[in-house]
């Protein structure tokens, strides 16, 4: 019964279940037997949680399972709640054990973690729930006993020592904190978790390759001492910050104490065999945790300078130029240094500002850190490449750095000397083939132009691109161009036309002249009928008389027209010379007009 | 029906007349704003005259001040180039656009050419299309007064046709200067870049790997082809990428 009982005993420590183990808790197997066949019959409970061991001492560890029987998915579970009480050392570790029994195939999975107890007493797991797949089952709970240290290693004999060099600190000051370990017993460090520090940017001081121990006394009684860690810590918030704890796991061997063999109590399969160890020694796990510690980072006191960055510590910046006179468009390179103690690296430099006709590449910074009797203090150095693009007298003006320094709890600043640069021509022709031309370097200096307040005629997007004078003088270009052809046109054409529009225009210049009154009604009206026929007919002869004018119109006109005609001609022809024809005087005008009306139309 | 009519085109004449005193109002308030040094609202102000659809070059000279004094390099190159495209010549906005390309970071180096092109490209940068066109028609203009003078005349003067033939030919000349200016205005898509630093790639999306160079603002650059929310531009030095469609803005 027992045997197969040892076998069922879930999370046993194959090192111990040979024996030692079950000798020493023989007293709760009855417990876990009972549990076993419980959940054997009910078949309702299928996650399992177990512990290696029941009873341990404060500086030991255990190892605690939780296992799901016949399940198809690793369990999960959340054991925050033995946090309080416990510190996960290693863990979990996730098993799968496949086991076929009378053909049938039997899965169980589990979790395993390796725990410390964080005091003594009587220590409850409680009751976790554990979900398989979709399912969410009860662990069973367990009590843990933790006695107080045995006799095996005493308080004093091995204990961790977190010194801080101060607990209360500004922002950005420099705390260190040393780990040490103090031991009287043989032992080996096998992990060291070291502490994670929230709301400070660290440095780390010293981390030892190999530990070594060193000889010291303490109020007169020896012990081994090693730094296990030190560490520069600059706070970057206030307020109260924690540290959390460093945990040191080592094996301290003990003398082990006799104890009543058992059939159980195999010397054979036993690691620590007295055989491969004559001096009956055994090692134990034991973890070893700092104290918790606090620290308390301030504000810094009024009168922090506008222009500060967050430098906190001493500093000095020097500038240094290396030459002073230069020829136009050749590079020097201005180096800023920056020496002291603090945080560095934790804060910018103040923006420098150049002359503008001084062409400046971005720096290249170099930092150089080392502790310095655990202080962190180095060497910060920017390189400026500056090509001066003008000639004259530059000053390349001073560079402030504001800081604040927790020893004497005063605002400084550190100012380098402003350094006079003489630049002089250059040989040959100056072109600036990259960066600024010499009417850019002299535009940098200067300010825009000011804005223009008129309120101006206002373009509508999209109007067409050109004026109306444009249009206007296309066609007037077009005109000019036609111009002189129609001129000559015109010209030909009157030409051409000239006597035929001369007879065309003869009544009606004739009718005119007779319309208006005149002392001597005969002579005008005999030569309106001249001059009339002189246009119409085209005649060249200046001196016209009734009888010229009968040869000259025989066969142009109608005999009948030209027979009154002729008679009218030498009515006013009488009418002229003799004046006595005063009858004819009443009809002569309206018989001129008649005639030559005729005369028009029949001609 | 009449009557509506000219009822329609007294509203609309009425709006018209409404909304430019609108606009002459917002610059007013903007040119405030400006001489308190408020030039965030100024530059608001300025934008949506722009929005409304007014231009001036007055308007984008007041507008690339404002970017100016925002710290803006390549909303205010932006609104300088603009605005000397209606004033070519206008000495205040050349000053002020040389001022803040001195301001900007990327020089870009123009491979040199043929200096007769050069030339003639500075000269054609400095007269807008309807200078051109009031040149060219002018030119013509007299071309055809002389000759109209000379033909009536009758022909008596034989240097004037020579001179007639010069001028006509000139006019010729910048009439094809004007050509090559509206193919540029209609065809070359320009832009400046107005953000801070813009990676090109080499492909319209984004890829670590596919960045062929960076810009950074105040640049002018080509826009060569559109995709949404990208676009392919060519430096003056006839590099070529993509960037993303808001960081140029379109001349």
């Amino acid at each position: 019964m027992k045997p197969n009982n040892k076998n069922n005993q879930p999370g046993g420590n194959p090192r111990k279940t040979h024996g030692g183990v079950i000798a020493r808790y023989r007293w709760w197997l009855p417990i876990l037997l009972t549990g076993f066949f419980l959940l054997n019959t009910l078949q309702a409970v299928d996650v399992v949680a177990s512990v290696d061991v029941n009873t341990i001492t404060t500086g030991e560890v255990f190892t605690f399972k939780i296992e799901a029987i016949d399940a198809d998915e690793s369990p999960r579970v959340d054991i925050s709640p033995l946090l309080d009480d416990f510190t996960i050392v290693s863990g979990p570790s996730q098993q799968t054990n496949i086991q076929w029994v009378n053909g049938k195939m039997k899965a169980s999975r589990s979790l395993t973690w390796t725990l410390a107890p964080n005091h003594a007493g009587m220590i409850a797991i409680p009751s976790l729930p554990v979900k398989v797949g979709k399912r969410t089952l009860r662990t069973n709970s367990l009590q843990i006993k933790v006695t107080k240290t045995k006799q095996i290693t005493k308080k004093n004999d091995l204990f961790l020592v977190t010194e801080i060099d101060k607990d209360e600190a500004y922002v950005g000051e420099q705390i260190t904190i040393t780990y040490k370990l103090y031991s009287r017993v043989n032992m080996s460090i096998t992990d060291i978790q070291f502490p994670e520090f929230v709301g400070f940017w660290t440095e780390e001081l010293f981390v030892p390759k190999q530990i070594d121990f060193r000889d010291t006394r303490i109020q007169g009684v020896r012990y081994k001492t090693a730094t296990l860690y030190k560490i520069a810590l600059f706070p970057t918030k206030t307020g109260d910050l924690d540290l959390s704890p460093m945990t040191v796991k080592c094996q301290v061997v003990v003398r082990k104490s006799r104890r009543s063999r058992s059939i159980w109590d195999d010397p054979f399969f036993n690691s620590v065999d007295p055989f491969f160890n004559p001096f009956g020694r055994e090692t134990t796990t034991k973890i070893l945790r700092s104290a918790d510690k606090k620290i308390t980072v301030k504000p810094y006191p009024p009168g922090q300078p506008a222009d500060f960055t967050g430098a906190v510590g001493d500093f000095n910046i020097t500038t240094t130029l290396d030459t002073t006179a230069v020829k136009i468009n050749e590079a020097i390179t201005l180096k800023v240094v920056l020496k002291g103690t603090g945080n560095l690296s934790l804060f910018s430099l103040p923006e420098l500002t150049f002359p503008p006709s001084l062409e400046v590449f971005p720096p290249t910074s170099t930092i150089k850190k080392e502790p310095f009797r655990d202080n962190i203090t180095g060497t910060i150095t920017w390189e400026y490449i500056l090509i001066p693009r003008q000639t004259g007298r530059f000053s390349i003006p001073r560079i402030e750095l504001p800081y604040f320094n927790p020893d004497d709890r005063q605002w400084h600043r550190t100012v380098s000397k402003p350094i006079q640069l003489k630049v002089s021509p250059g040989k040959g022709s100056v072109i600036a083939t990259s960066g600024y031309s010499k009417e850019e370097v002299t535009l940098l200096g200067k300010d825009i132009r000011y804005i223009r307040s008129q309120v101006p005629d206002w373009i509508q997007k999209g109007t067409p691109k050109f004026s109306t004078g444009t249009l206007i003088f296309y066609s007037l270009a077009v005109l000019f161009y036609f111009i002189p052809g129609i001129t000559r046109n015109v010209q030909t054409n009157r030409l051409a036309t000239a006597k035929t529009r001369r007879s065309k225009k003869a009544l009606r210049i004739a009718l005119k002249k007779l319309n208006r009154p005149a002392d001597d009604i005969f002579t005008r009206t005999a030569h309106v009928i001249y001059q009339y026929l002189q246009d119409k007919f085209l005649l060249t002869s200046d001196k016209l008389d009734p009888h010229t004018v009968s040869l000259l119109l025989e066969g142009r006109l109608s005999p009948v027209d030209l027979e009154d005609l002729i008679r009218l001609l030498k009515t006013c022809d009488a009418g002229r010379f003799a004046p006595g024809a005063e009858v004819a005087r009443e009809t002569l005008v309206t018989d001129a007009k008649t005639l030559l009306r005729r005369i028009d139309k029949n001609a | 029906m009449r009557r509506l009519i000219l009822g329609l085109v007294v509203v609309s004449s009425l709006a018209v007349g409404r909304n430019a005193r609108d606009v002459d109002s917002l610059f007013i308030a903007a040119n405030q704003y400006m001489n308190r040094e408020k030039y965030e609202d100024a530059v608001r102000l300025y934008e949506k005259i722009l929005s409304q659809g007014y231009e001036h070059p007055d308007l984008y000279y007041n507008l690339g001040n404002g970017y100016y004094r925002l710290g803006f390099l390549g909303q205010a190159v932006w609104a300088y180039e603009k605005g000397l495209r209606f004033r070519p010549r206008d000495p205040d906005l050349r000053f002020n656009l040389d001022l803040v390309n001195a301001h900007i970071r990327d020089r870009i180096e123009i491979p040199e050419t043929f200096f007769l092109l050069e030339l003639y490209r500075a000269l054609k940068s400095q007269f807008t299309l309807s200078d051109l066109l009031l040149v060219g028609s002018g030119l013509l203009l007299l071309a055809s007064f002389l000759f109209a003078v000379n033909r009536i005349s009758g022909n008596r003067f034989n240097r004037m046709s020579k001179f007639i033939g010069v001028i006509f030919v000139l006019a010729i000349l910048v009439h094809g200067v004007a050509l090559d200016k509206y193919w540029e205005l209609s065809d070359k898509r320009e832009g400046v870049v107005v953000e801070r630093e813009v990676e090109a790639f080499s492909a319209p999306f984004e890829r670590r790997d596919a960045v062929l160079f960076k810009v950074h603002e105040g640049i002018k650059v080509e826009i060569t082809q559109r995709r949404p929310d990208w676009i392919e531009i060519v430096l003056l030095d006839g590099k070529k990428g993509w960037v993303r469609a808001n960081s140029v803005r379109e001349l």
